[in-house]
């Protein structure tokens, strides 16, 4: 672990504390999330008169809810998501972008949220698999990975329907070559691409139909 | 990665094989014939081949361009391992709910898919209708994820345990039923007599327990007649797994580029439990073996002892855009051995992959990579095309 | 990553404000109170972020240059030339339409690069000041050259992805492929100075080998940003084409990649050519003697096999990488003949 070590505040327990630094956290604190919105112009402000290297409150636009998260400014968005926010779906496989598991929306373009500060996200909108299906209803491409045994060890899983997920709403109708170039990022040691490009193929065809 | 010691001797010696045939002039398929004594492989040569097309194959560099296609095959052996410290507790509770538990892990191999499956049909329900707990130490011991012996050792107890504590139910249920435990049966979620005359469902069936649960561990048995060979906890069952890959590849000779754009592997792992898994488990073993045919290399500073690639940005893995066409073919081989029948597949299924490649790579350029990975300056080297030819060859 | 103070920066100016260092300053004054003090310019980070992740680099603050309107455009300028601001990301480079289509060979370099979600964030102006990709430059444990060390560890080791031209003291291969392309479409970058005053470089010019400057890849000054590409007005009969040859197609580094621009006149014979390769020196390299093999002549397999061979002349590969000669030959050829629409 590295950084000025994980802020404790009122009202974290141990378990989430614990939780933060299993995931190798650089610094991000929990503050009552989804608490008294904040505008987003008066967050920059925030952010501008930030002087030193301490925590910073800012608010976070994930999966439609505005989340108010105290974070050092070296902390990734990644590390946010896992710790404070609690929303472990989002993993973090080499934490240099090489990978692409961290992959998450901003703007709902895909990005490597090991890559971004959590700090530099601003009022972007970010979408994480925990945001993707419709309350109990999977994303096509989710229940199309599950048909199709797309999943092997998993870590790389949500990252990888992230990518395909962002590629249907580009692209209603890919390609194999199309869906190849789509998730040319992401590293699957187990090797399950064969199902996972059909799984993503299927998904846009049950789409359409 | 996987099969660790396997695959390089699998490289050389199968480019050796392939390399007698063709002194010989023989189709390397037909040197096999006659020199490999396994039914198994033979038959699997037989029709993987018709799948691929093998009667397609050419002389090295029959094609015009720069990029030359080849076709090539390789085999693989592996032990059909099994781990004897292997047990599960089997549990009805009398809610009607059932429980499998054991310390195996599942790393993404689908082993929690498998025991679930194993039960329920053991006891006429739904897959989806099993709890399975894996994963903890207090839970009774489960053999490790290694050696492609994690179904092969876990699947036989699980059978076993859940036969048995169906037996109970039986004894608890059969007042119910008018019936002698020894004539029930169960099927579709109901417990019934064997002429279907009457029934109870699983949920009532367990209402009737005395005590809030029943429950049985197994461990794993020996195979029926024996192993081949036992140590300790590890043992091998008499017929040993393997299969037989073929590889088209295509290579550039200015550039040295080698691409993979099919691959049919024919595979065999006893009695297959879940063909979709499988399928899984053998796409992971041919790109594992691709990626360390193409591209997997450790570089070690040979003076400051550093590694250089620690990372995956230079330790290079073969992604989505080198994912050739795979098609699997399962040669269900029956072995009669052990309650479910089951053997290992991910790394037989791996074994023959880089070999296929290297020996479709030399009927594609007509001179062998004798070393790995088979990089553009693998390639271009032993082609002769590196000026001052000072690169490793 | 150690800690930092954040600043946002609205606009411009406050951005120089900042009295911004270079990160090649920054750490080659590393470990020293100049190298913590350091204030560093922010683009997409993704570069930035690496070299902290690695220890490589500890900035006491990061100005983000994120939040400043101006520097994320693509601007037709009058007389035809583009203006790419600083910020643009490689996918929009890769996806613009003007882009596309004048400059390909701009838009396939860019399209090429990382992965998707890498190019969504990356920015053209921090893709051309990245520092190299080089193990031994990236490694705690080598204390290189241009890192201010006495040695370069490459020339005695792991060389299969270094140079096979210009090596002074220092085997790096310039990292960006984006630069290949701009170099030869004779671009230039706009940096703004500390006190607002604007110069224009040619991007040739602007890159430097490690025979002028073993330890920093460009003539950035101190507290200078740069702001803008500049791409002159297509000429007619231009045409340009990128390939790019990874071990893996799949986000990878390039082994060798060639920017190829044509002007052909109507009688079909090639008034200029720009030929440049990257992956094969400390900046991109212009193959002049392709160039000329190409002046005056009809693209066809011929020319263009004589003009690879002629880009490849006075290659000095090292122990390693003297495959990388006949890919790039491969590769310059294939690229004219793309270029000339032949391919």
């Amino acid at each position: 672990m590295v950084g000025a070590g994980i802020i404790m505040t009122d009202g974290i327990t141990r378990r989430q504390f614990l939780k933060g630094t299993g995931a190798a956290m650089s610094g991000v604190a929990a503050l009552e999330a989804g608490l008294g919105a904040v505008a987003g112009a008066a967050q920059a402000a925030a952010v501008d008169a930030a002087a030193g290297t301490s925590p910073v409150e800012i608010v976070l636009d994930v999966n439609g809810a505005r989340r108010r998260v105290a974070v050092e400014p070296q902390a990734t968005l990644a590390e946010v998501l896992r710790g404070p926010l609690n929303l472990t779906g989002t993993k973090i496989g080499c934490d240099r972008g090489a990978c692409s598991a961290c992959t998450v929306w901003i703007d709902r373009v895909p990005v490597a949220s090991c890559m971004m500060l959590a700090i530099d996200v601003g009022d972007r909108p970010v979408v994480t698999i925990e945001g993707l299906a419709r309350g109990e209803q999977l994303h096509p491409v989710q229940a199309a990975f599950i048909a199709h045994d797309a999943i092997q060890c998993g870590f790389c899983t949500p990252g990888l329907v992230m990518s395909c997920a962002a590629l249907l709403e580009t692209n209603p109708a890919p390609s194999l070559d199309d869906v190849k170039a789509a998730t040319s990022g992401h590293l699957c040691r187990c090797g399950t691409y064969p199902h996972a490009f059909a799984a993503v193929l299927d998904a846009a065809k049950s789409a359409k139909g | 990665m996987r099969a660790p010691g396997n695959v390089p001797g699998a490289y050389a010696l199968e480019q050796m094989i392939d390399e007698l045939a063709i002194r010989l002039a023989m189709d390397p398929l037909a040197l096999r014939d006659r020199i490999d004594l396994s039914a198994v492989r033979r038959e699997e040569r037989r029709v993987g081949a018709a799948r691929f097309g093998w009667s397609r194959r050419r002389a090295p560099g029959s094609d015009a361009g720069p990029v030359k296609r080849g076709l090539g095959m390789a085999q693989s052996y592996w032990g059909a391992n099994v781990n004897t410290n292997a047990a599960c507790e089997v549990r009805i509770l009398r809610d009607g709910s059932v429980e499998i538990l054991s310390s195996v892990q599942d790393i993404g191999t689908g082993i929690g898919t498998l025991l679930a499956q194993v039960v329920a049909e053991e006891m006429g329900l739904r897959p989806e209708e099993i709890v399975v707990r894996i994963g903890d130490t207090d839970f009774p011991a489960g053999p490790p994820s290694y050696g492609s012996i994690t179904t092969a050792s876990i699947t036989p107890p699980a059978r076993n345990a859940a036969w048995r504590a169906l037996r109970e139910l039986f004894e608890a249920a059969a007042p119910a039923l008018g019936a002698p435990p020894e004539n029930l049966i169960a099927k579709g979620g109901r417990i019934a007599t064997a002429d279907n005359a009457r029934s109870l469902s699983f949920r009532e069936a367990a209402a009737t327990l005395r005590t809030d649960r029943i429950s049985v561990v197994a461990s794993r048995a020996d195979d029926y007649g024996g192993f081949a060979r036992k140590m300790g906890d590890s043992a091998s069952a008499r017929n040993a797994l393997g299969g037989v890959q073929f590889a088209q590849v295509a290579v550039d000779v200015e550039t040295g580029i080698v691409r993979v754009e099919r691959v049919v592997a024919v595979q065999d792992c006893g009695r297959p439990m879940n063909p979709r898994q499988i399928e899984s488990q053998v796409h992971g073993g041919v790109l594992m073996g691709m990626s360390y045919a193409l591209c997997e290399e450790r570089l070690l500073d040979r003076r400051t002892g550093h590694v250089l690639n620690a990372d995956l940005e230079h330790y290079k893995i073969g992604r989505s855009r080198e994912v050739p066409e795979i098609e699997m073919i399962l040669l269900e081989n029956y072995q009669g051995t052990s309650a479910t029948d089951a053997y290992g597949i991910a790394e037989p299924a791996n074994v023959a992959t880089a070999p296929a490649i290297a020996n479709a790579v030399f009927n594609a350029i007509g001179v062998r990579a004798r070393q790995l990975p088979m990089t553009p300056a693998t390639i271009l080297a032993a082609l002769g095309r590196i000026p001052g030819g000072r690169a490793r060859a | 990553m150690k800690g930092f103070a954040w600043t946002s920066a609205p606009d411009l100016a406050a951005a120089l404000r900042a009295g911004s260092a270079t990160v090649a300053a920054t750490m080659a004054a590393a470990p020293g109170p100049a190298a913590a003090n350091a204030v560093i310019l922010k683009a997409g980070g993704i570069d930035l972020l690496d070299l902290m992740k690695e220890g490589l680099l500890a900035p006491q603050r990061i100005v983000n240059l994120r939040g400043i309107p101006e520097l994320g455009r693509i601007a037709e300028e009058p007389g035809g030339a583009l203006r790419i601001g600083a910020m643009v990301t490689l996918a929009q480079l890769a996806g613009d339409p003007l882009i596309r289509a004048r400059y390909g060979a701009l838009a396939q370099a860019a399209g090429g690069s990382a992965s998707p979600q890498i190019r969504h964030v990356a920015t053209l102006g921090g893709n051309l000041l990245q520092r190299p990709r080089c193990w031994y430059f990236r490694s705690i444990h080598h204390d290189c050259a241009r890192k201010g060390g006495r040695q370069c560890f490459a020339f005695m080791g792991e060389n299969q992805y270094h140079a096979i031209f210009g090596q002074y003291g220092c085997a790096i291969v310039h990292p960006s492929t984006a630069a290949t392309a701009l170099v030869a479409f004779d671009a230039s970058v706009e940096l703004v100075g500390a006190r607002g005053a604007r110069r224009t470089v040619a991007l040739e010019n602007f890159l430097l080998g490690p025979e002028v400057d073993l330890q920093r890849e460009n003539a950035l000054a101190p507290g200078e940003i740069l702001t803008a590409v500049l791409l002159p007005a297509p000429k007619p009969g231009v045409r340009s084409f990128h390939l790019r040859q990874g071990e893996l197609d799949s986000f990878d580094w390039p082994i060798a990649d060639v920017a190829v621009v044509l002007e052909l006149g109507r009688d079909g014979a090639c008034r200029r050519a720009g030929v440049v390769l990257g992956a094969a020196a400390p900046v991109p390299y212009r193959a002049r003697g392709a160039e000329s093999a190409l002046a005056g002549q009809r693209i066809a397999e011929g020319t263009a096999r004589s003009a690879a061979i002629a880009a490849l002349a006075g290659a000095t590969p090292l122990a390693k990488n003297a495959y990388k000669v006949p890919v790039f030959e491969a590769l310059v050829r294939r690229a004219i003949l793309g270029a000339a629409g032949q391919a």
